[in-house]
């Protein structure tokens, strides 16, 4: 096992320079000086060429790749030009901010989906079934903004139950907080616990017609037992993988719902990032995100070996 | 014996959108304590749904009994309410099951000590550990060495007569009074389904275990059961003792199957008697005995006087049959349909036979095994090790062997289909071992293969005229399209189908007719061989009589070669005119079929033969238990010497160390043996 994790690990590094390297080339060809943005029409070609070679800007793009490598490993991330700080500074809020709205998300879709799929797979073609999966299929069909922009219409404007939008961190004042979170983490898991439902159910139904489930049967164990124990045992095996996503997506899938609820989070950070040609902070920020996905995946191929024993033998 | 299960005009309903299928029509039937019975009858007849309606093991919808009553132990069990208390105690606890995959009937994710021990907590109220020690003893007394580290072992890890083995360790795990092997030897090697029906016996016979075996192949109850039951088409037509239904069978149907069953003794050159048409539709039963369209004895009154019942045959008390005709001896002898001859025109010693269209000179094939990120190689497993024959123009050459011996690789790389590690393959003269795919091409149209699975191997849209087309305008046969249509009308014709169902798809045929259509398909470019791989194991007693007979009248019309592959040795004596027998990727013996089946000299030849089941109860019963043991071993851990001495009742010190030569035994005659 531990081979494995260092053989994958190394993979993991390789495919991160991959995926900087190419980010970096794409934002040096996108059209837009970030010094010019961030000084404004007003300023001198002397004040530009100064903060150019201060920023580093004016050497070879790959020099500035690799010098930009070693601040990684040493701990300089390096500073924002629009926001004018270090990135180090900056992005550990952001990162907070996002994640206490996707992993309540990711929570509550993963166990609503799931308990919703087995029950729609248990008591196929019956009316909770139907009900299951027409709601899932409305679920999905959905477009998150819409529903965000309904719920605070009814929520907050005309029930006053929540605030409109905004974020205050859990640290600073806890009720006030989760009241702001209520509504983004509820329209982000809608869309994700229809997608949990309808892909458990599925892999149930695929499971629930094997022979193994009629030799289960066939012992006369309990169909409560046959469900939980032996089903679901093997339905989790498609399910992981769909799970390994979400944990990869929990830095970066939110920007339509942080621009909506105006929370300061990892994804409209990207944006303003992006919008401003700030070069160092769109890398890091990338980095930082395929980090993410890399670990999930590393995380949900262990995980895998764990389900499903077939794999671990290789 | 007292009645320990009765049925009582048992009908099982399967509810279809427009329609209601009846899978079984009024049964009745029983079970007396510690006998074994066998409920024989081929894929539809309903008897696998007979057998699980009193467990409730049939999916609701859209199986729903629709009436009748199963009797076991003073209680009805249909009343029980399904997945009670009470149903839940009898599954498992009562009656055990042994299914017929034992490939997916085992959980993948869960060991076989945890699988095991389950259903022992359940039902004999034994803590966890007790039950482990349990499954122990009970892996052991199937005959799985290493049973304590075994119970640690997940499904995978096992062969496919292990897997069965603990199968059947499980279902006897609570002491059950019946025991129902659905096909449970069907998906397994000759061998090994001797070993696991021998060990079924053993068992129940010890501990007065009431055993029902269902399964398609007749012959195979005749050394096992007490009393044989056949169904067609959801009825029981027939019952008796195994005396009764192998010596005095008197329904046309029973008659029709022993008939239809090439055996090891028959003269081979008489035509199978195939069982012609194929089972009704059982959604529309009419008010007719069901079999009446294919009966060979039907006659007037079979169309007036309704559905037969069962009703006794003279006065024997176990012997009853549904048929309206009292089929006695003489009738059967008067009215029997005479066999007809197989036009064998081409003698051996032919000049045409002694050309050789194909020979394999010293042929290797072997699959590398890959490991790590990169892939690398570290090994390699060879599936076939230096094989050598030749066929002959118009030959049939069968090649027979357990499944993983390698005789289906040595097919895929005579068609190309797998690249040769090492000797040649000449077809008609042509050394096209490692010919690139464009020079092959030419050659390729003078060789066709027919797969095993006639489901598998159509494209499920494509019209199956334009299948059978395919070839025609892929070698660019210089066809107009009227020639073409008129071609394709041709073929259809030659198979035996209707020209006018060219235009249907695969769905809408059963398994005998599509395989005439791929029959069809490989006969399209006037091949000089077809390779037959496995072409009739999937098929239906009946409907495979009628196939092989078709091929063989194929053969005769337009003189092409066969490389009949196959595991069943009684089929390939039938077809073939010399066969060679491989074990673990190599030949070990080779012979026209006269020597080889009637004085075959390797051991594992003998080991094979011997474990083919014979439609003779009296005979069977004589005969002593299968002398071979264990299982093929894997070719990754090959034993050095030869191949076959792990299990080989002769084997000495010489044989594990050298692999012997292939020794003329005879004319026409090789074997590789040392004790010859």
């Amino acid at each position: 096992m531990g081979r494995y994790i260092v053989k994958r690990v190394a993979q993991s590094v390789i495919v991160l320079l991959i995926v900087t390297l190419l980010i970096f080339l794409v934002m040096h060809s996108i059209p837009g000086n970030p010094i010019r943005l961030y000084l404004g029409d007003g300023a001198t070609t002397e004040q530009i060429e100064y903060y150019t070679e201060v920023f580093g800007f004016d050497q070879p793009v790959l020099v500035q790749y690799v010098k930009w490598l070693r601040g990684i490993v040493t701990g300089e991330w390096g500073r924002s030009i629009c926001f004018a700080t270090d990135i180090t500074t900056l992005l550990p809020d952001r990162i907070v901010a996002t994640l206490s709205v996707t992993i309540p998300s990711l929570v509550i879709s993963v166990i609503l989906g799931v308990l919703l799929g087995i029950i729609a797979a248990v008591k196929r073609n019956g009316w909770i079934d139907s009900l299951v999966s027409g709601c899932a299929n409305i679920g999905m069909a959905t477009p998150a903004f819409w529903l965000a922009i309904l719920f605070v219409y009814i929520l907050a404007l005309k029930c006053k139950l929540l605030p409109v939008q905004g974020y205050t961190p859990l640290t600073e004042d806890f009720t006030l907080g989760v009241r702001k979170l209520v509504m983004p983490v509820l329209v982000l898991s809608l869309g994700s616990i229809a997608y949990y439902a309808r892909q458990t159910r599925s892999a149930m139904l695929e499971v629930i017609n094997q022979d193994f489930i009629r030799t289960a049967r066939s012992k006369g164990l309990k169909e409560r037992t046959i469900m939980l124990v032996h089903a679901l045992h093997n339905a989790l095996i498609p399910l992981v993988t769909v799970l390994g996503m979400s944990i990869g997506n929990l830095l970066g899938g939110t920007v339509l719902v942080e621009q909506v609820f105006c929370i300061p989070g990892i994804g409209s950070l990207l944006l303003t990032a992006i919008l401003n040609v700030d070069y160092i902070l769109v890398q890091d920020i990338i980095l930082i995100m395929s980090l993410f996905a890399l670990g999930s995946n590393l995380i949900v191929d262990i995980l895998y070996g764990y389900i499903d024993p077939r794999i671990r033998v290789k | 014996m007292k009645r320990l299960l009765e049925v009582k005009d048992l009908t099982m309903e399967f509810r279809q959108r427009s329609k209601t299928l009846i899978a079984a029509n009024h049964i009745s039937y029983y079970l007396e304590e510690g006998e074994i019975v066998a409920f024989v009858g081929e894929s539809g007849s309903g008897k696998s749904v007979t057998q699980y309606s009193g467990l409730q093991l049939v999916p609701c919808p859209p199986g729903h009994v629709a009436g009748g009553e199963i009797w076991f132990q003073g209680e009805n069990i249909l009343s029980y309410g399904p997945g009670s208390e009470k149903l839940r105690q009898i599954r498992g606890g009562q009656i055990g099951v042994i299914f017929q995959e034992p490939m997916t009937s085992l959980n993948p994710v869960m060991t076989i000590g945890k699988q095991m021990a389950e259903s022992i907590c359940l039902h004999l109220k034994m803590s966890k550990k007790e039950a482990r020690q349990r499954a122990e003893e009970l892996l052991e007394k199937v005959g799985i060495p290493d049973a304590k580290e075994r119970l640690k072992a997940y499904p995978h890890q096992l062969s496919g007569g292990m897997r069965q083995r603990v199968m059947i360790a499980m279902a006897l795990s609570c002491n059950p009074k019946v025991l129902i092997a659905d096909e449970a030897t069907t998906a397994l090697d000759v061998t090994t389904q001797a070993q696991i029906l021998e060990l079924m016996k053993n068992i129940v016979k010890e501990t007065g275990t009431t055993l029902v075996i269902v399964t398609h192949n007749l012959s195979l109850v005749a050394r096992y059961a007490d009393r044989v039951y056949v169904m067609y088409a959801g009825e029981i037509v027939e019952a008796g003792t195994t005396d009764e239904i192998f010596y005095h069978a008197s329904h046309p149907y029973t008659i029709g199957l022993l008939k239809a069953i090439p055996s090891l003794s028959a003269p081979r050159e008489q035509k199978l008697v195939p069982i012609s048409g194929n089972v009704g539709n059982l959604a529309d039963r009419g008010q007719n005995c069901m079999f009446l369209p294919r009966c060979p004895y039907a006659s007037k009154e079979c169309e007036s006087k309704g559905t037969p019942q069962p009703a006794p045959v003279g006065d024997s008390d176990t012997h009853i049959r549904a048929c309206h005709r009292t089929l006695t001896r003489e009738v059967l002898e008067k009215e029997q349909p005479a066999p007809q001859a197989l036009l064998r025109t081409k003698k051996q010693g032919d000049a045409q036979e002694n050309q050789v269209l194909l020979q394999v000179e010293d042929l290797s094939v072997t699959f590398p095994i890959y490991s790590g990120v990169f892939r690398k190689k570290i090994g390699e497993v060879s599936a076939v090790n230096h094989v050598s024959f030749q066929l002959h123009r118009g030959e049939t050459f069968g090649l027979v062997g357990e499944s993983g011996c390698g005789k289906s690789t040595v097919a895929r790389a005579i068609m190309r289909l797998e690249e040769t590690a090492s000797g040649k393959i000449l077809f008609d003269g042509t050394d096209i071992t490692h010919r690139k795919e464009k020079e092959l091409y030419p050659v390729r149209r003078n060789m066709a293969m027919i797969f095993q699975d006639p489901y598998g191997s159509l494209d499920p849209r494509q019209r199956v005229g334009d299948a059978v087309m395919e070839p025609l305008v892929n070698f660019k046969l210089g066809y107009s399209k009227k020639e073409l249509d008129h071609r394709v009308d041709e073929l259809f014709d030659l198979v035996g189908l209707d020209g006018t169902c060219r235009y249907r798809l695969p769905h809408e045929f059963s398994g005998g007719q599509r395989q005439r259509i791929v029959i069809a398909r490989a006969l399209a470019a006037n091949p000089s061989m077809i390779i037959c791989d496995e072409a009739i194991s999937a098929l239906d007693v009946s409907i495979q009589a009628q196939v092989i007979n078709l091929l063989e009248e194929l053969k005769e019309r337009l003189g092409m070669a066969y490389l009949f592959i196959a595991h069943d040795l009684s089929v390939v004596r039938h077809i073939s005119d010399r066969i060679a027998v491989m074990y673990l990727g190599q030949i070990v013996e080779t012979g026209g079929w006269k020597e080889l089946y009637g004085n075959p000299r390797h051991p594992y030849t003998q080991a094979l033969l011997d474990s083919v089941p014979t439609p003779n109860p009296e005979y069977e019963r004589n005969r002593s238990a299968h002398k071979i043991s264990g299982e093929v071993p894997s070719p990754m851990n090959r034993p050095d010497g030869c191949a076959f001495c792990t299990r080989c009742p002769k084997a000495s010190e010489k044989c594990r160390i050298k692999m012997p030569a292939m020794e003329q035994v005879g004319e026409n005659h090789q074997a590789a043996c040392f004790f010859l």
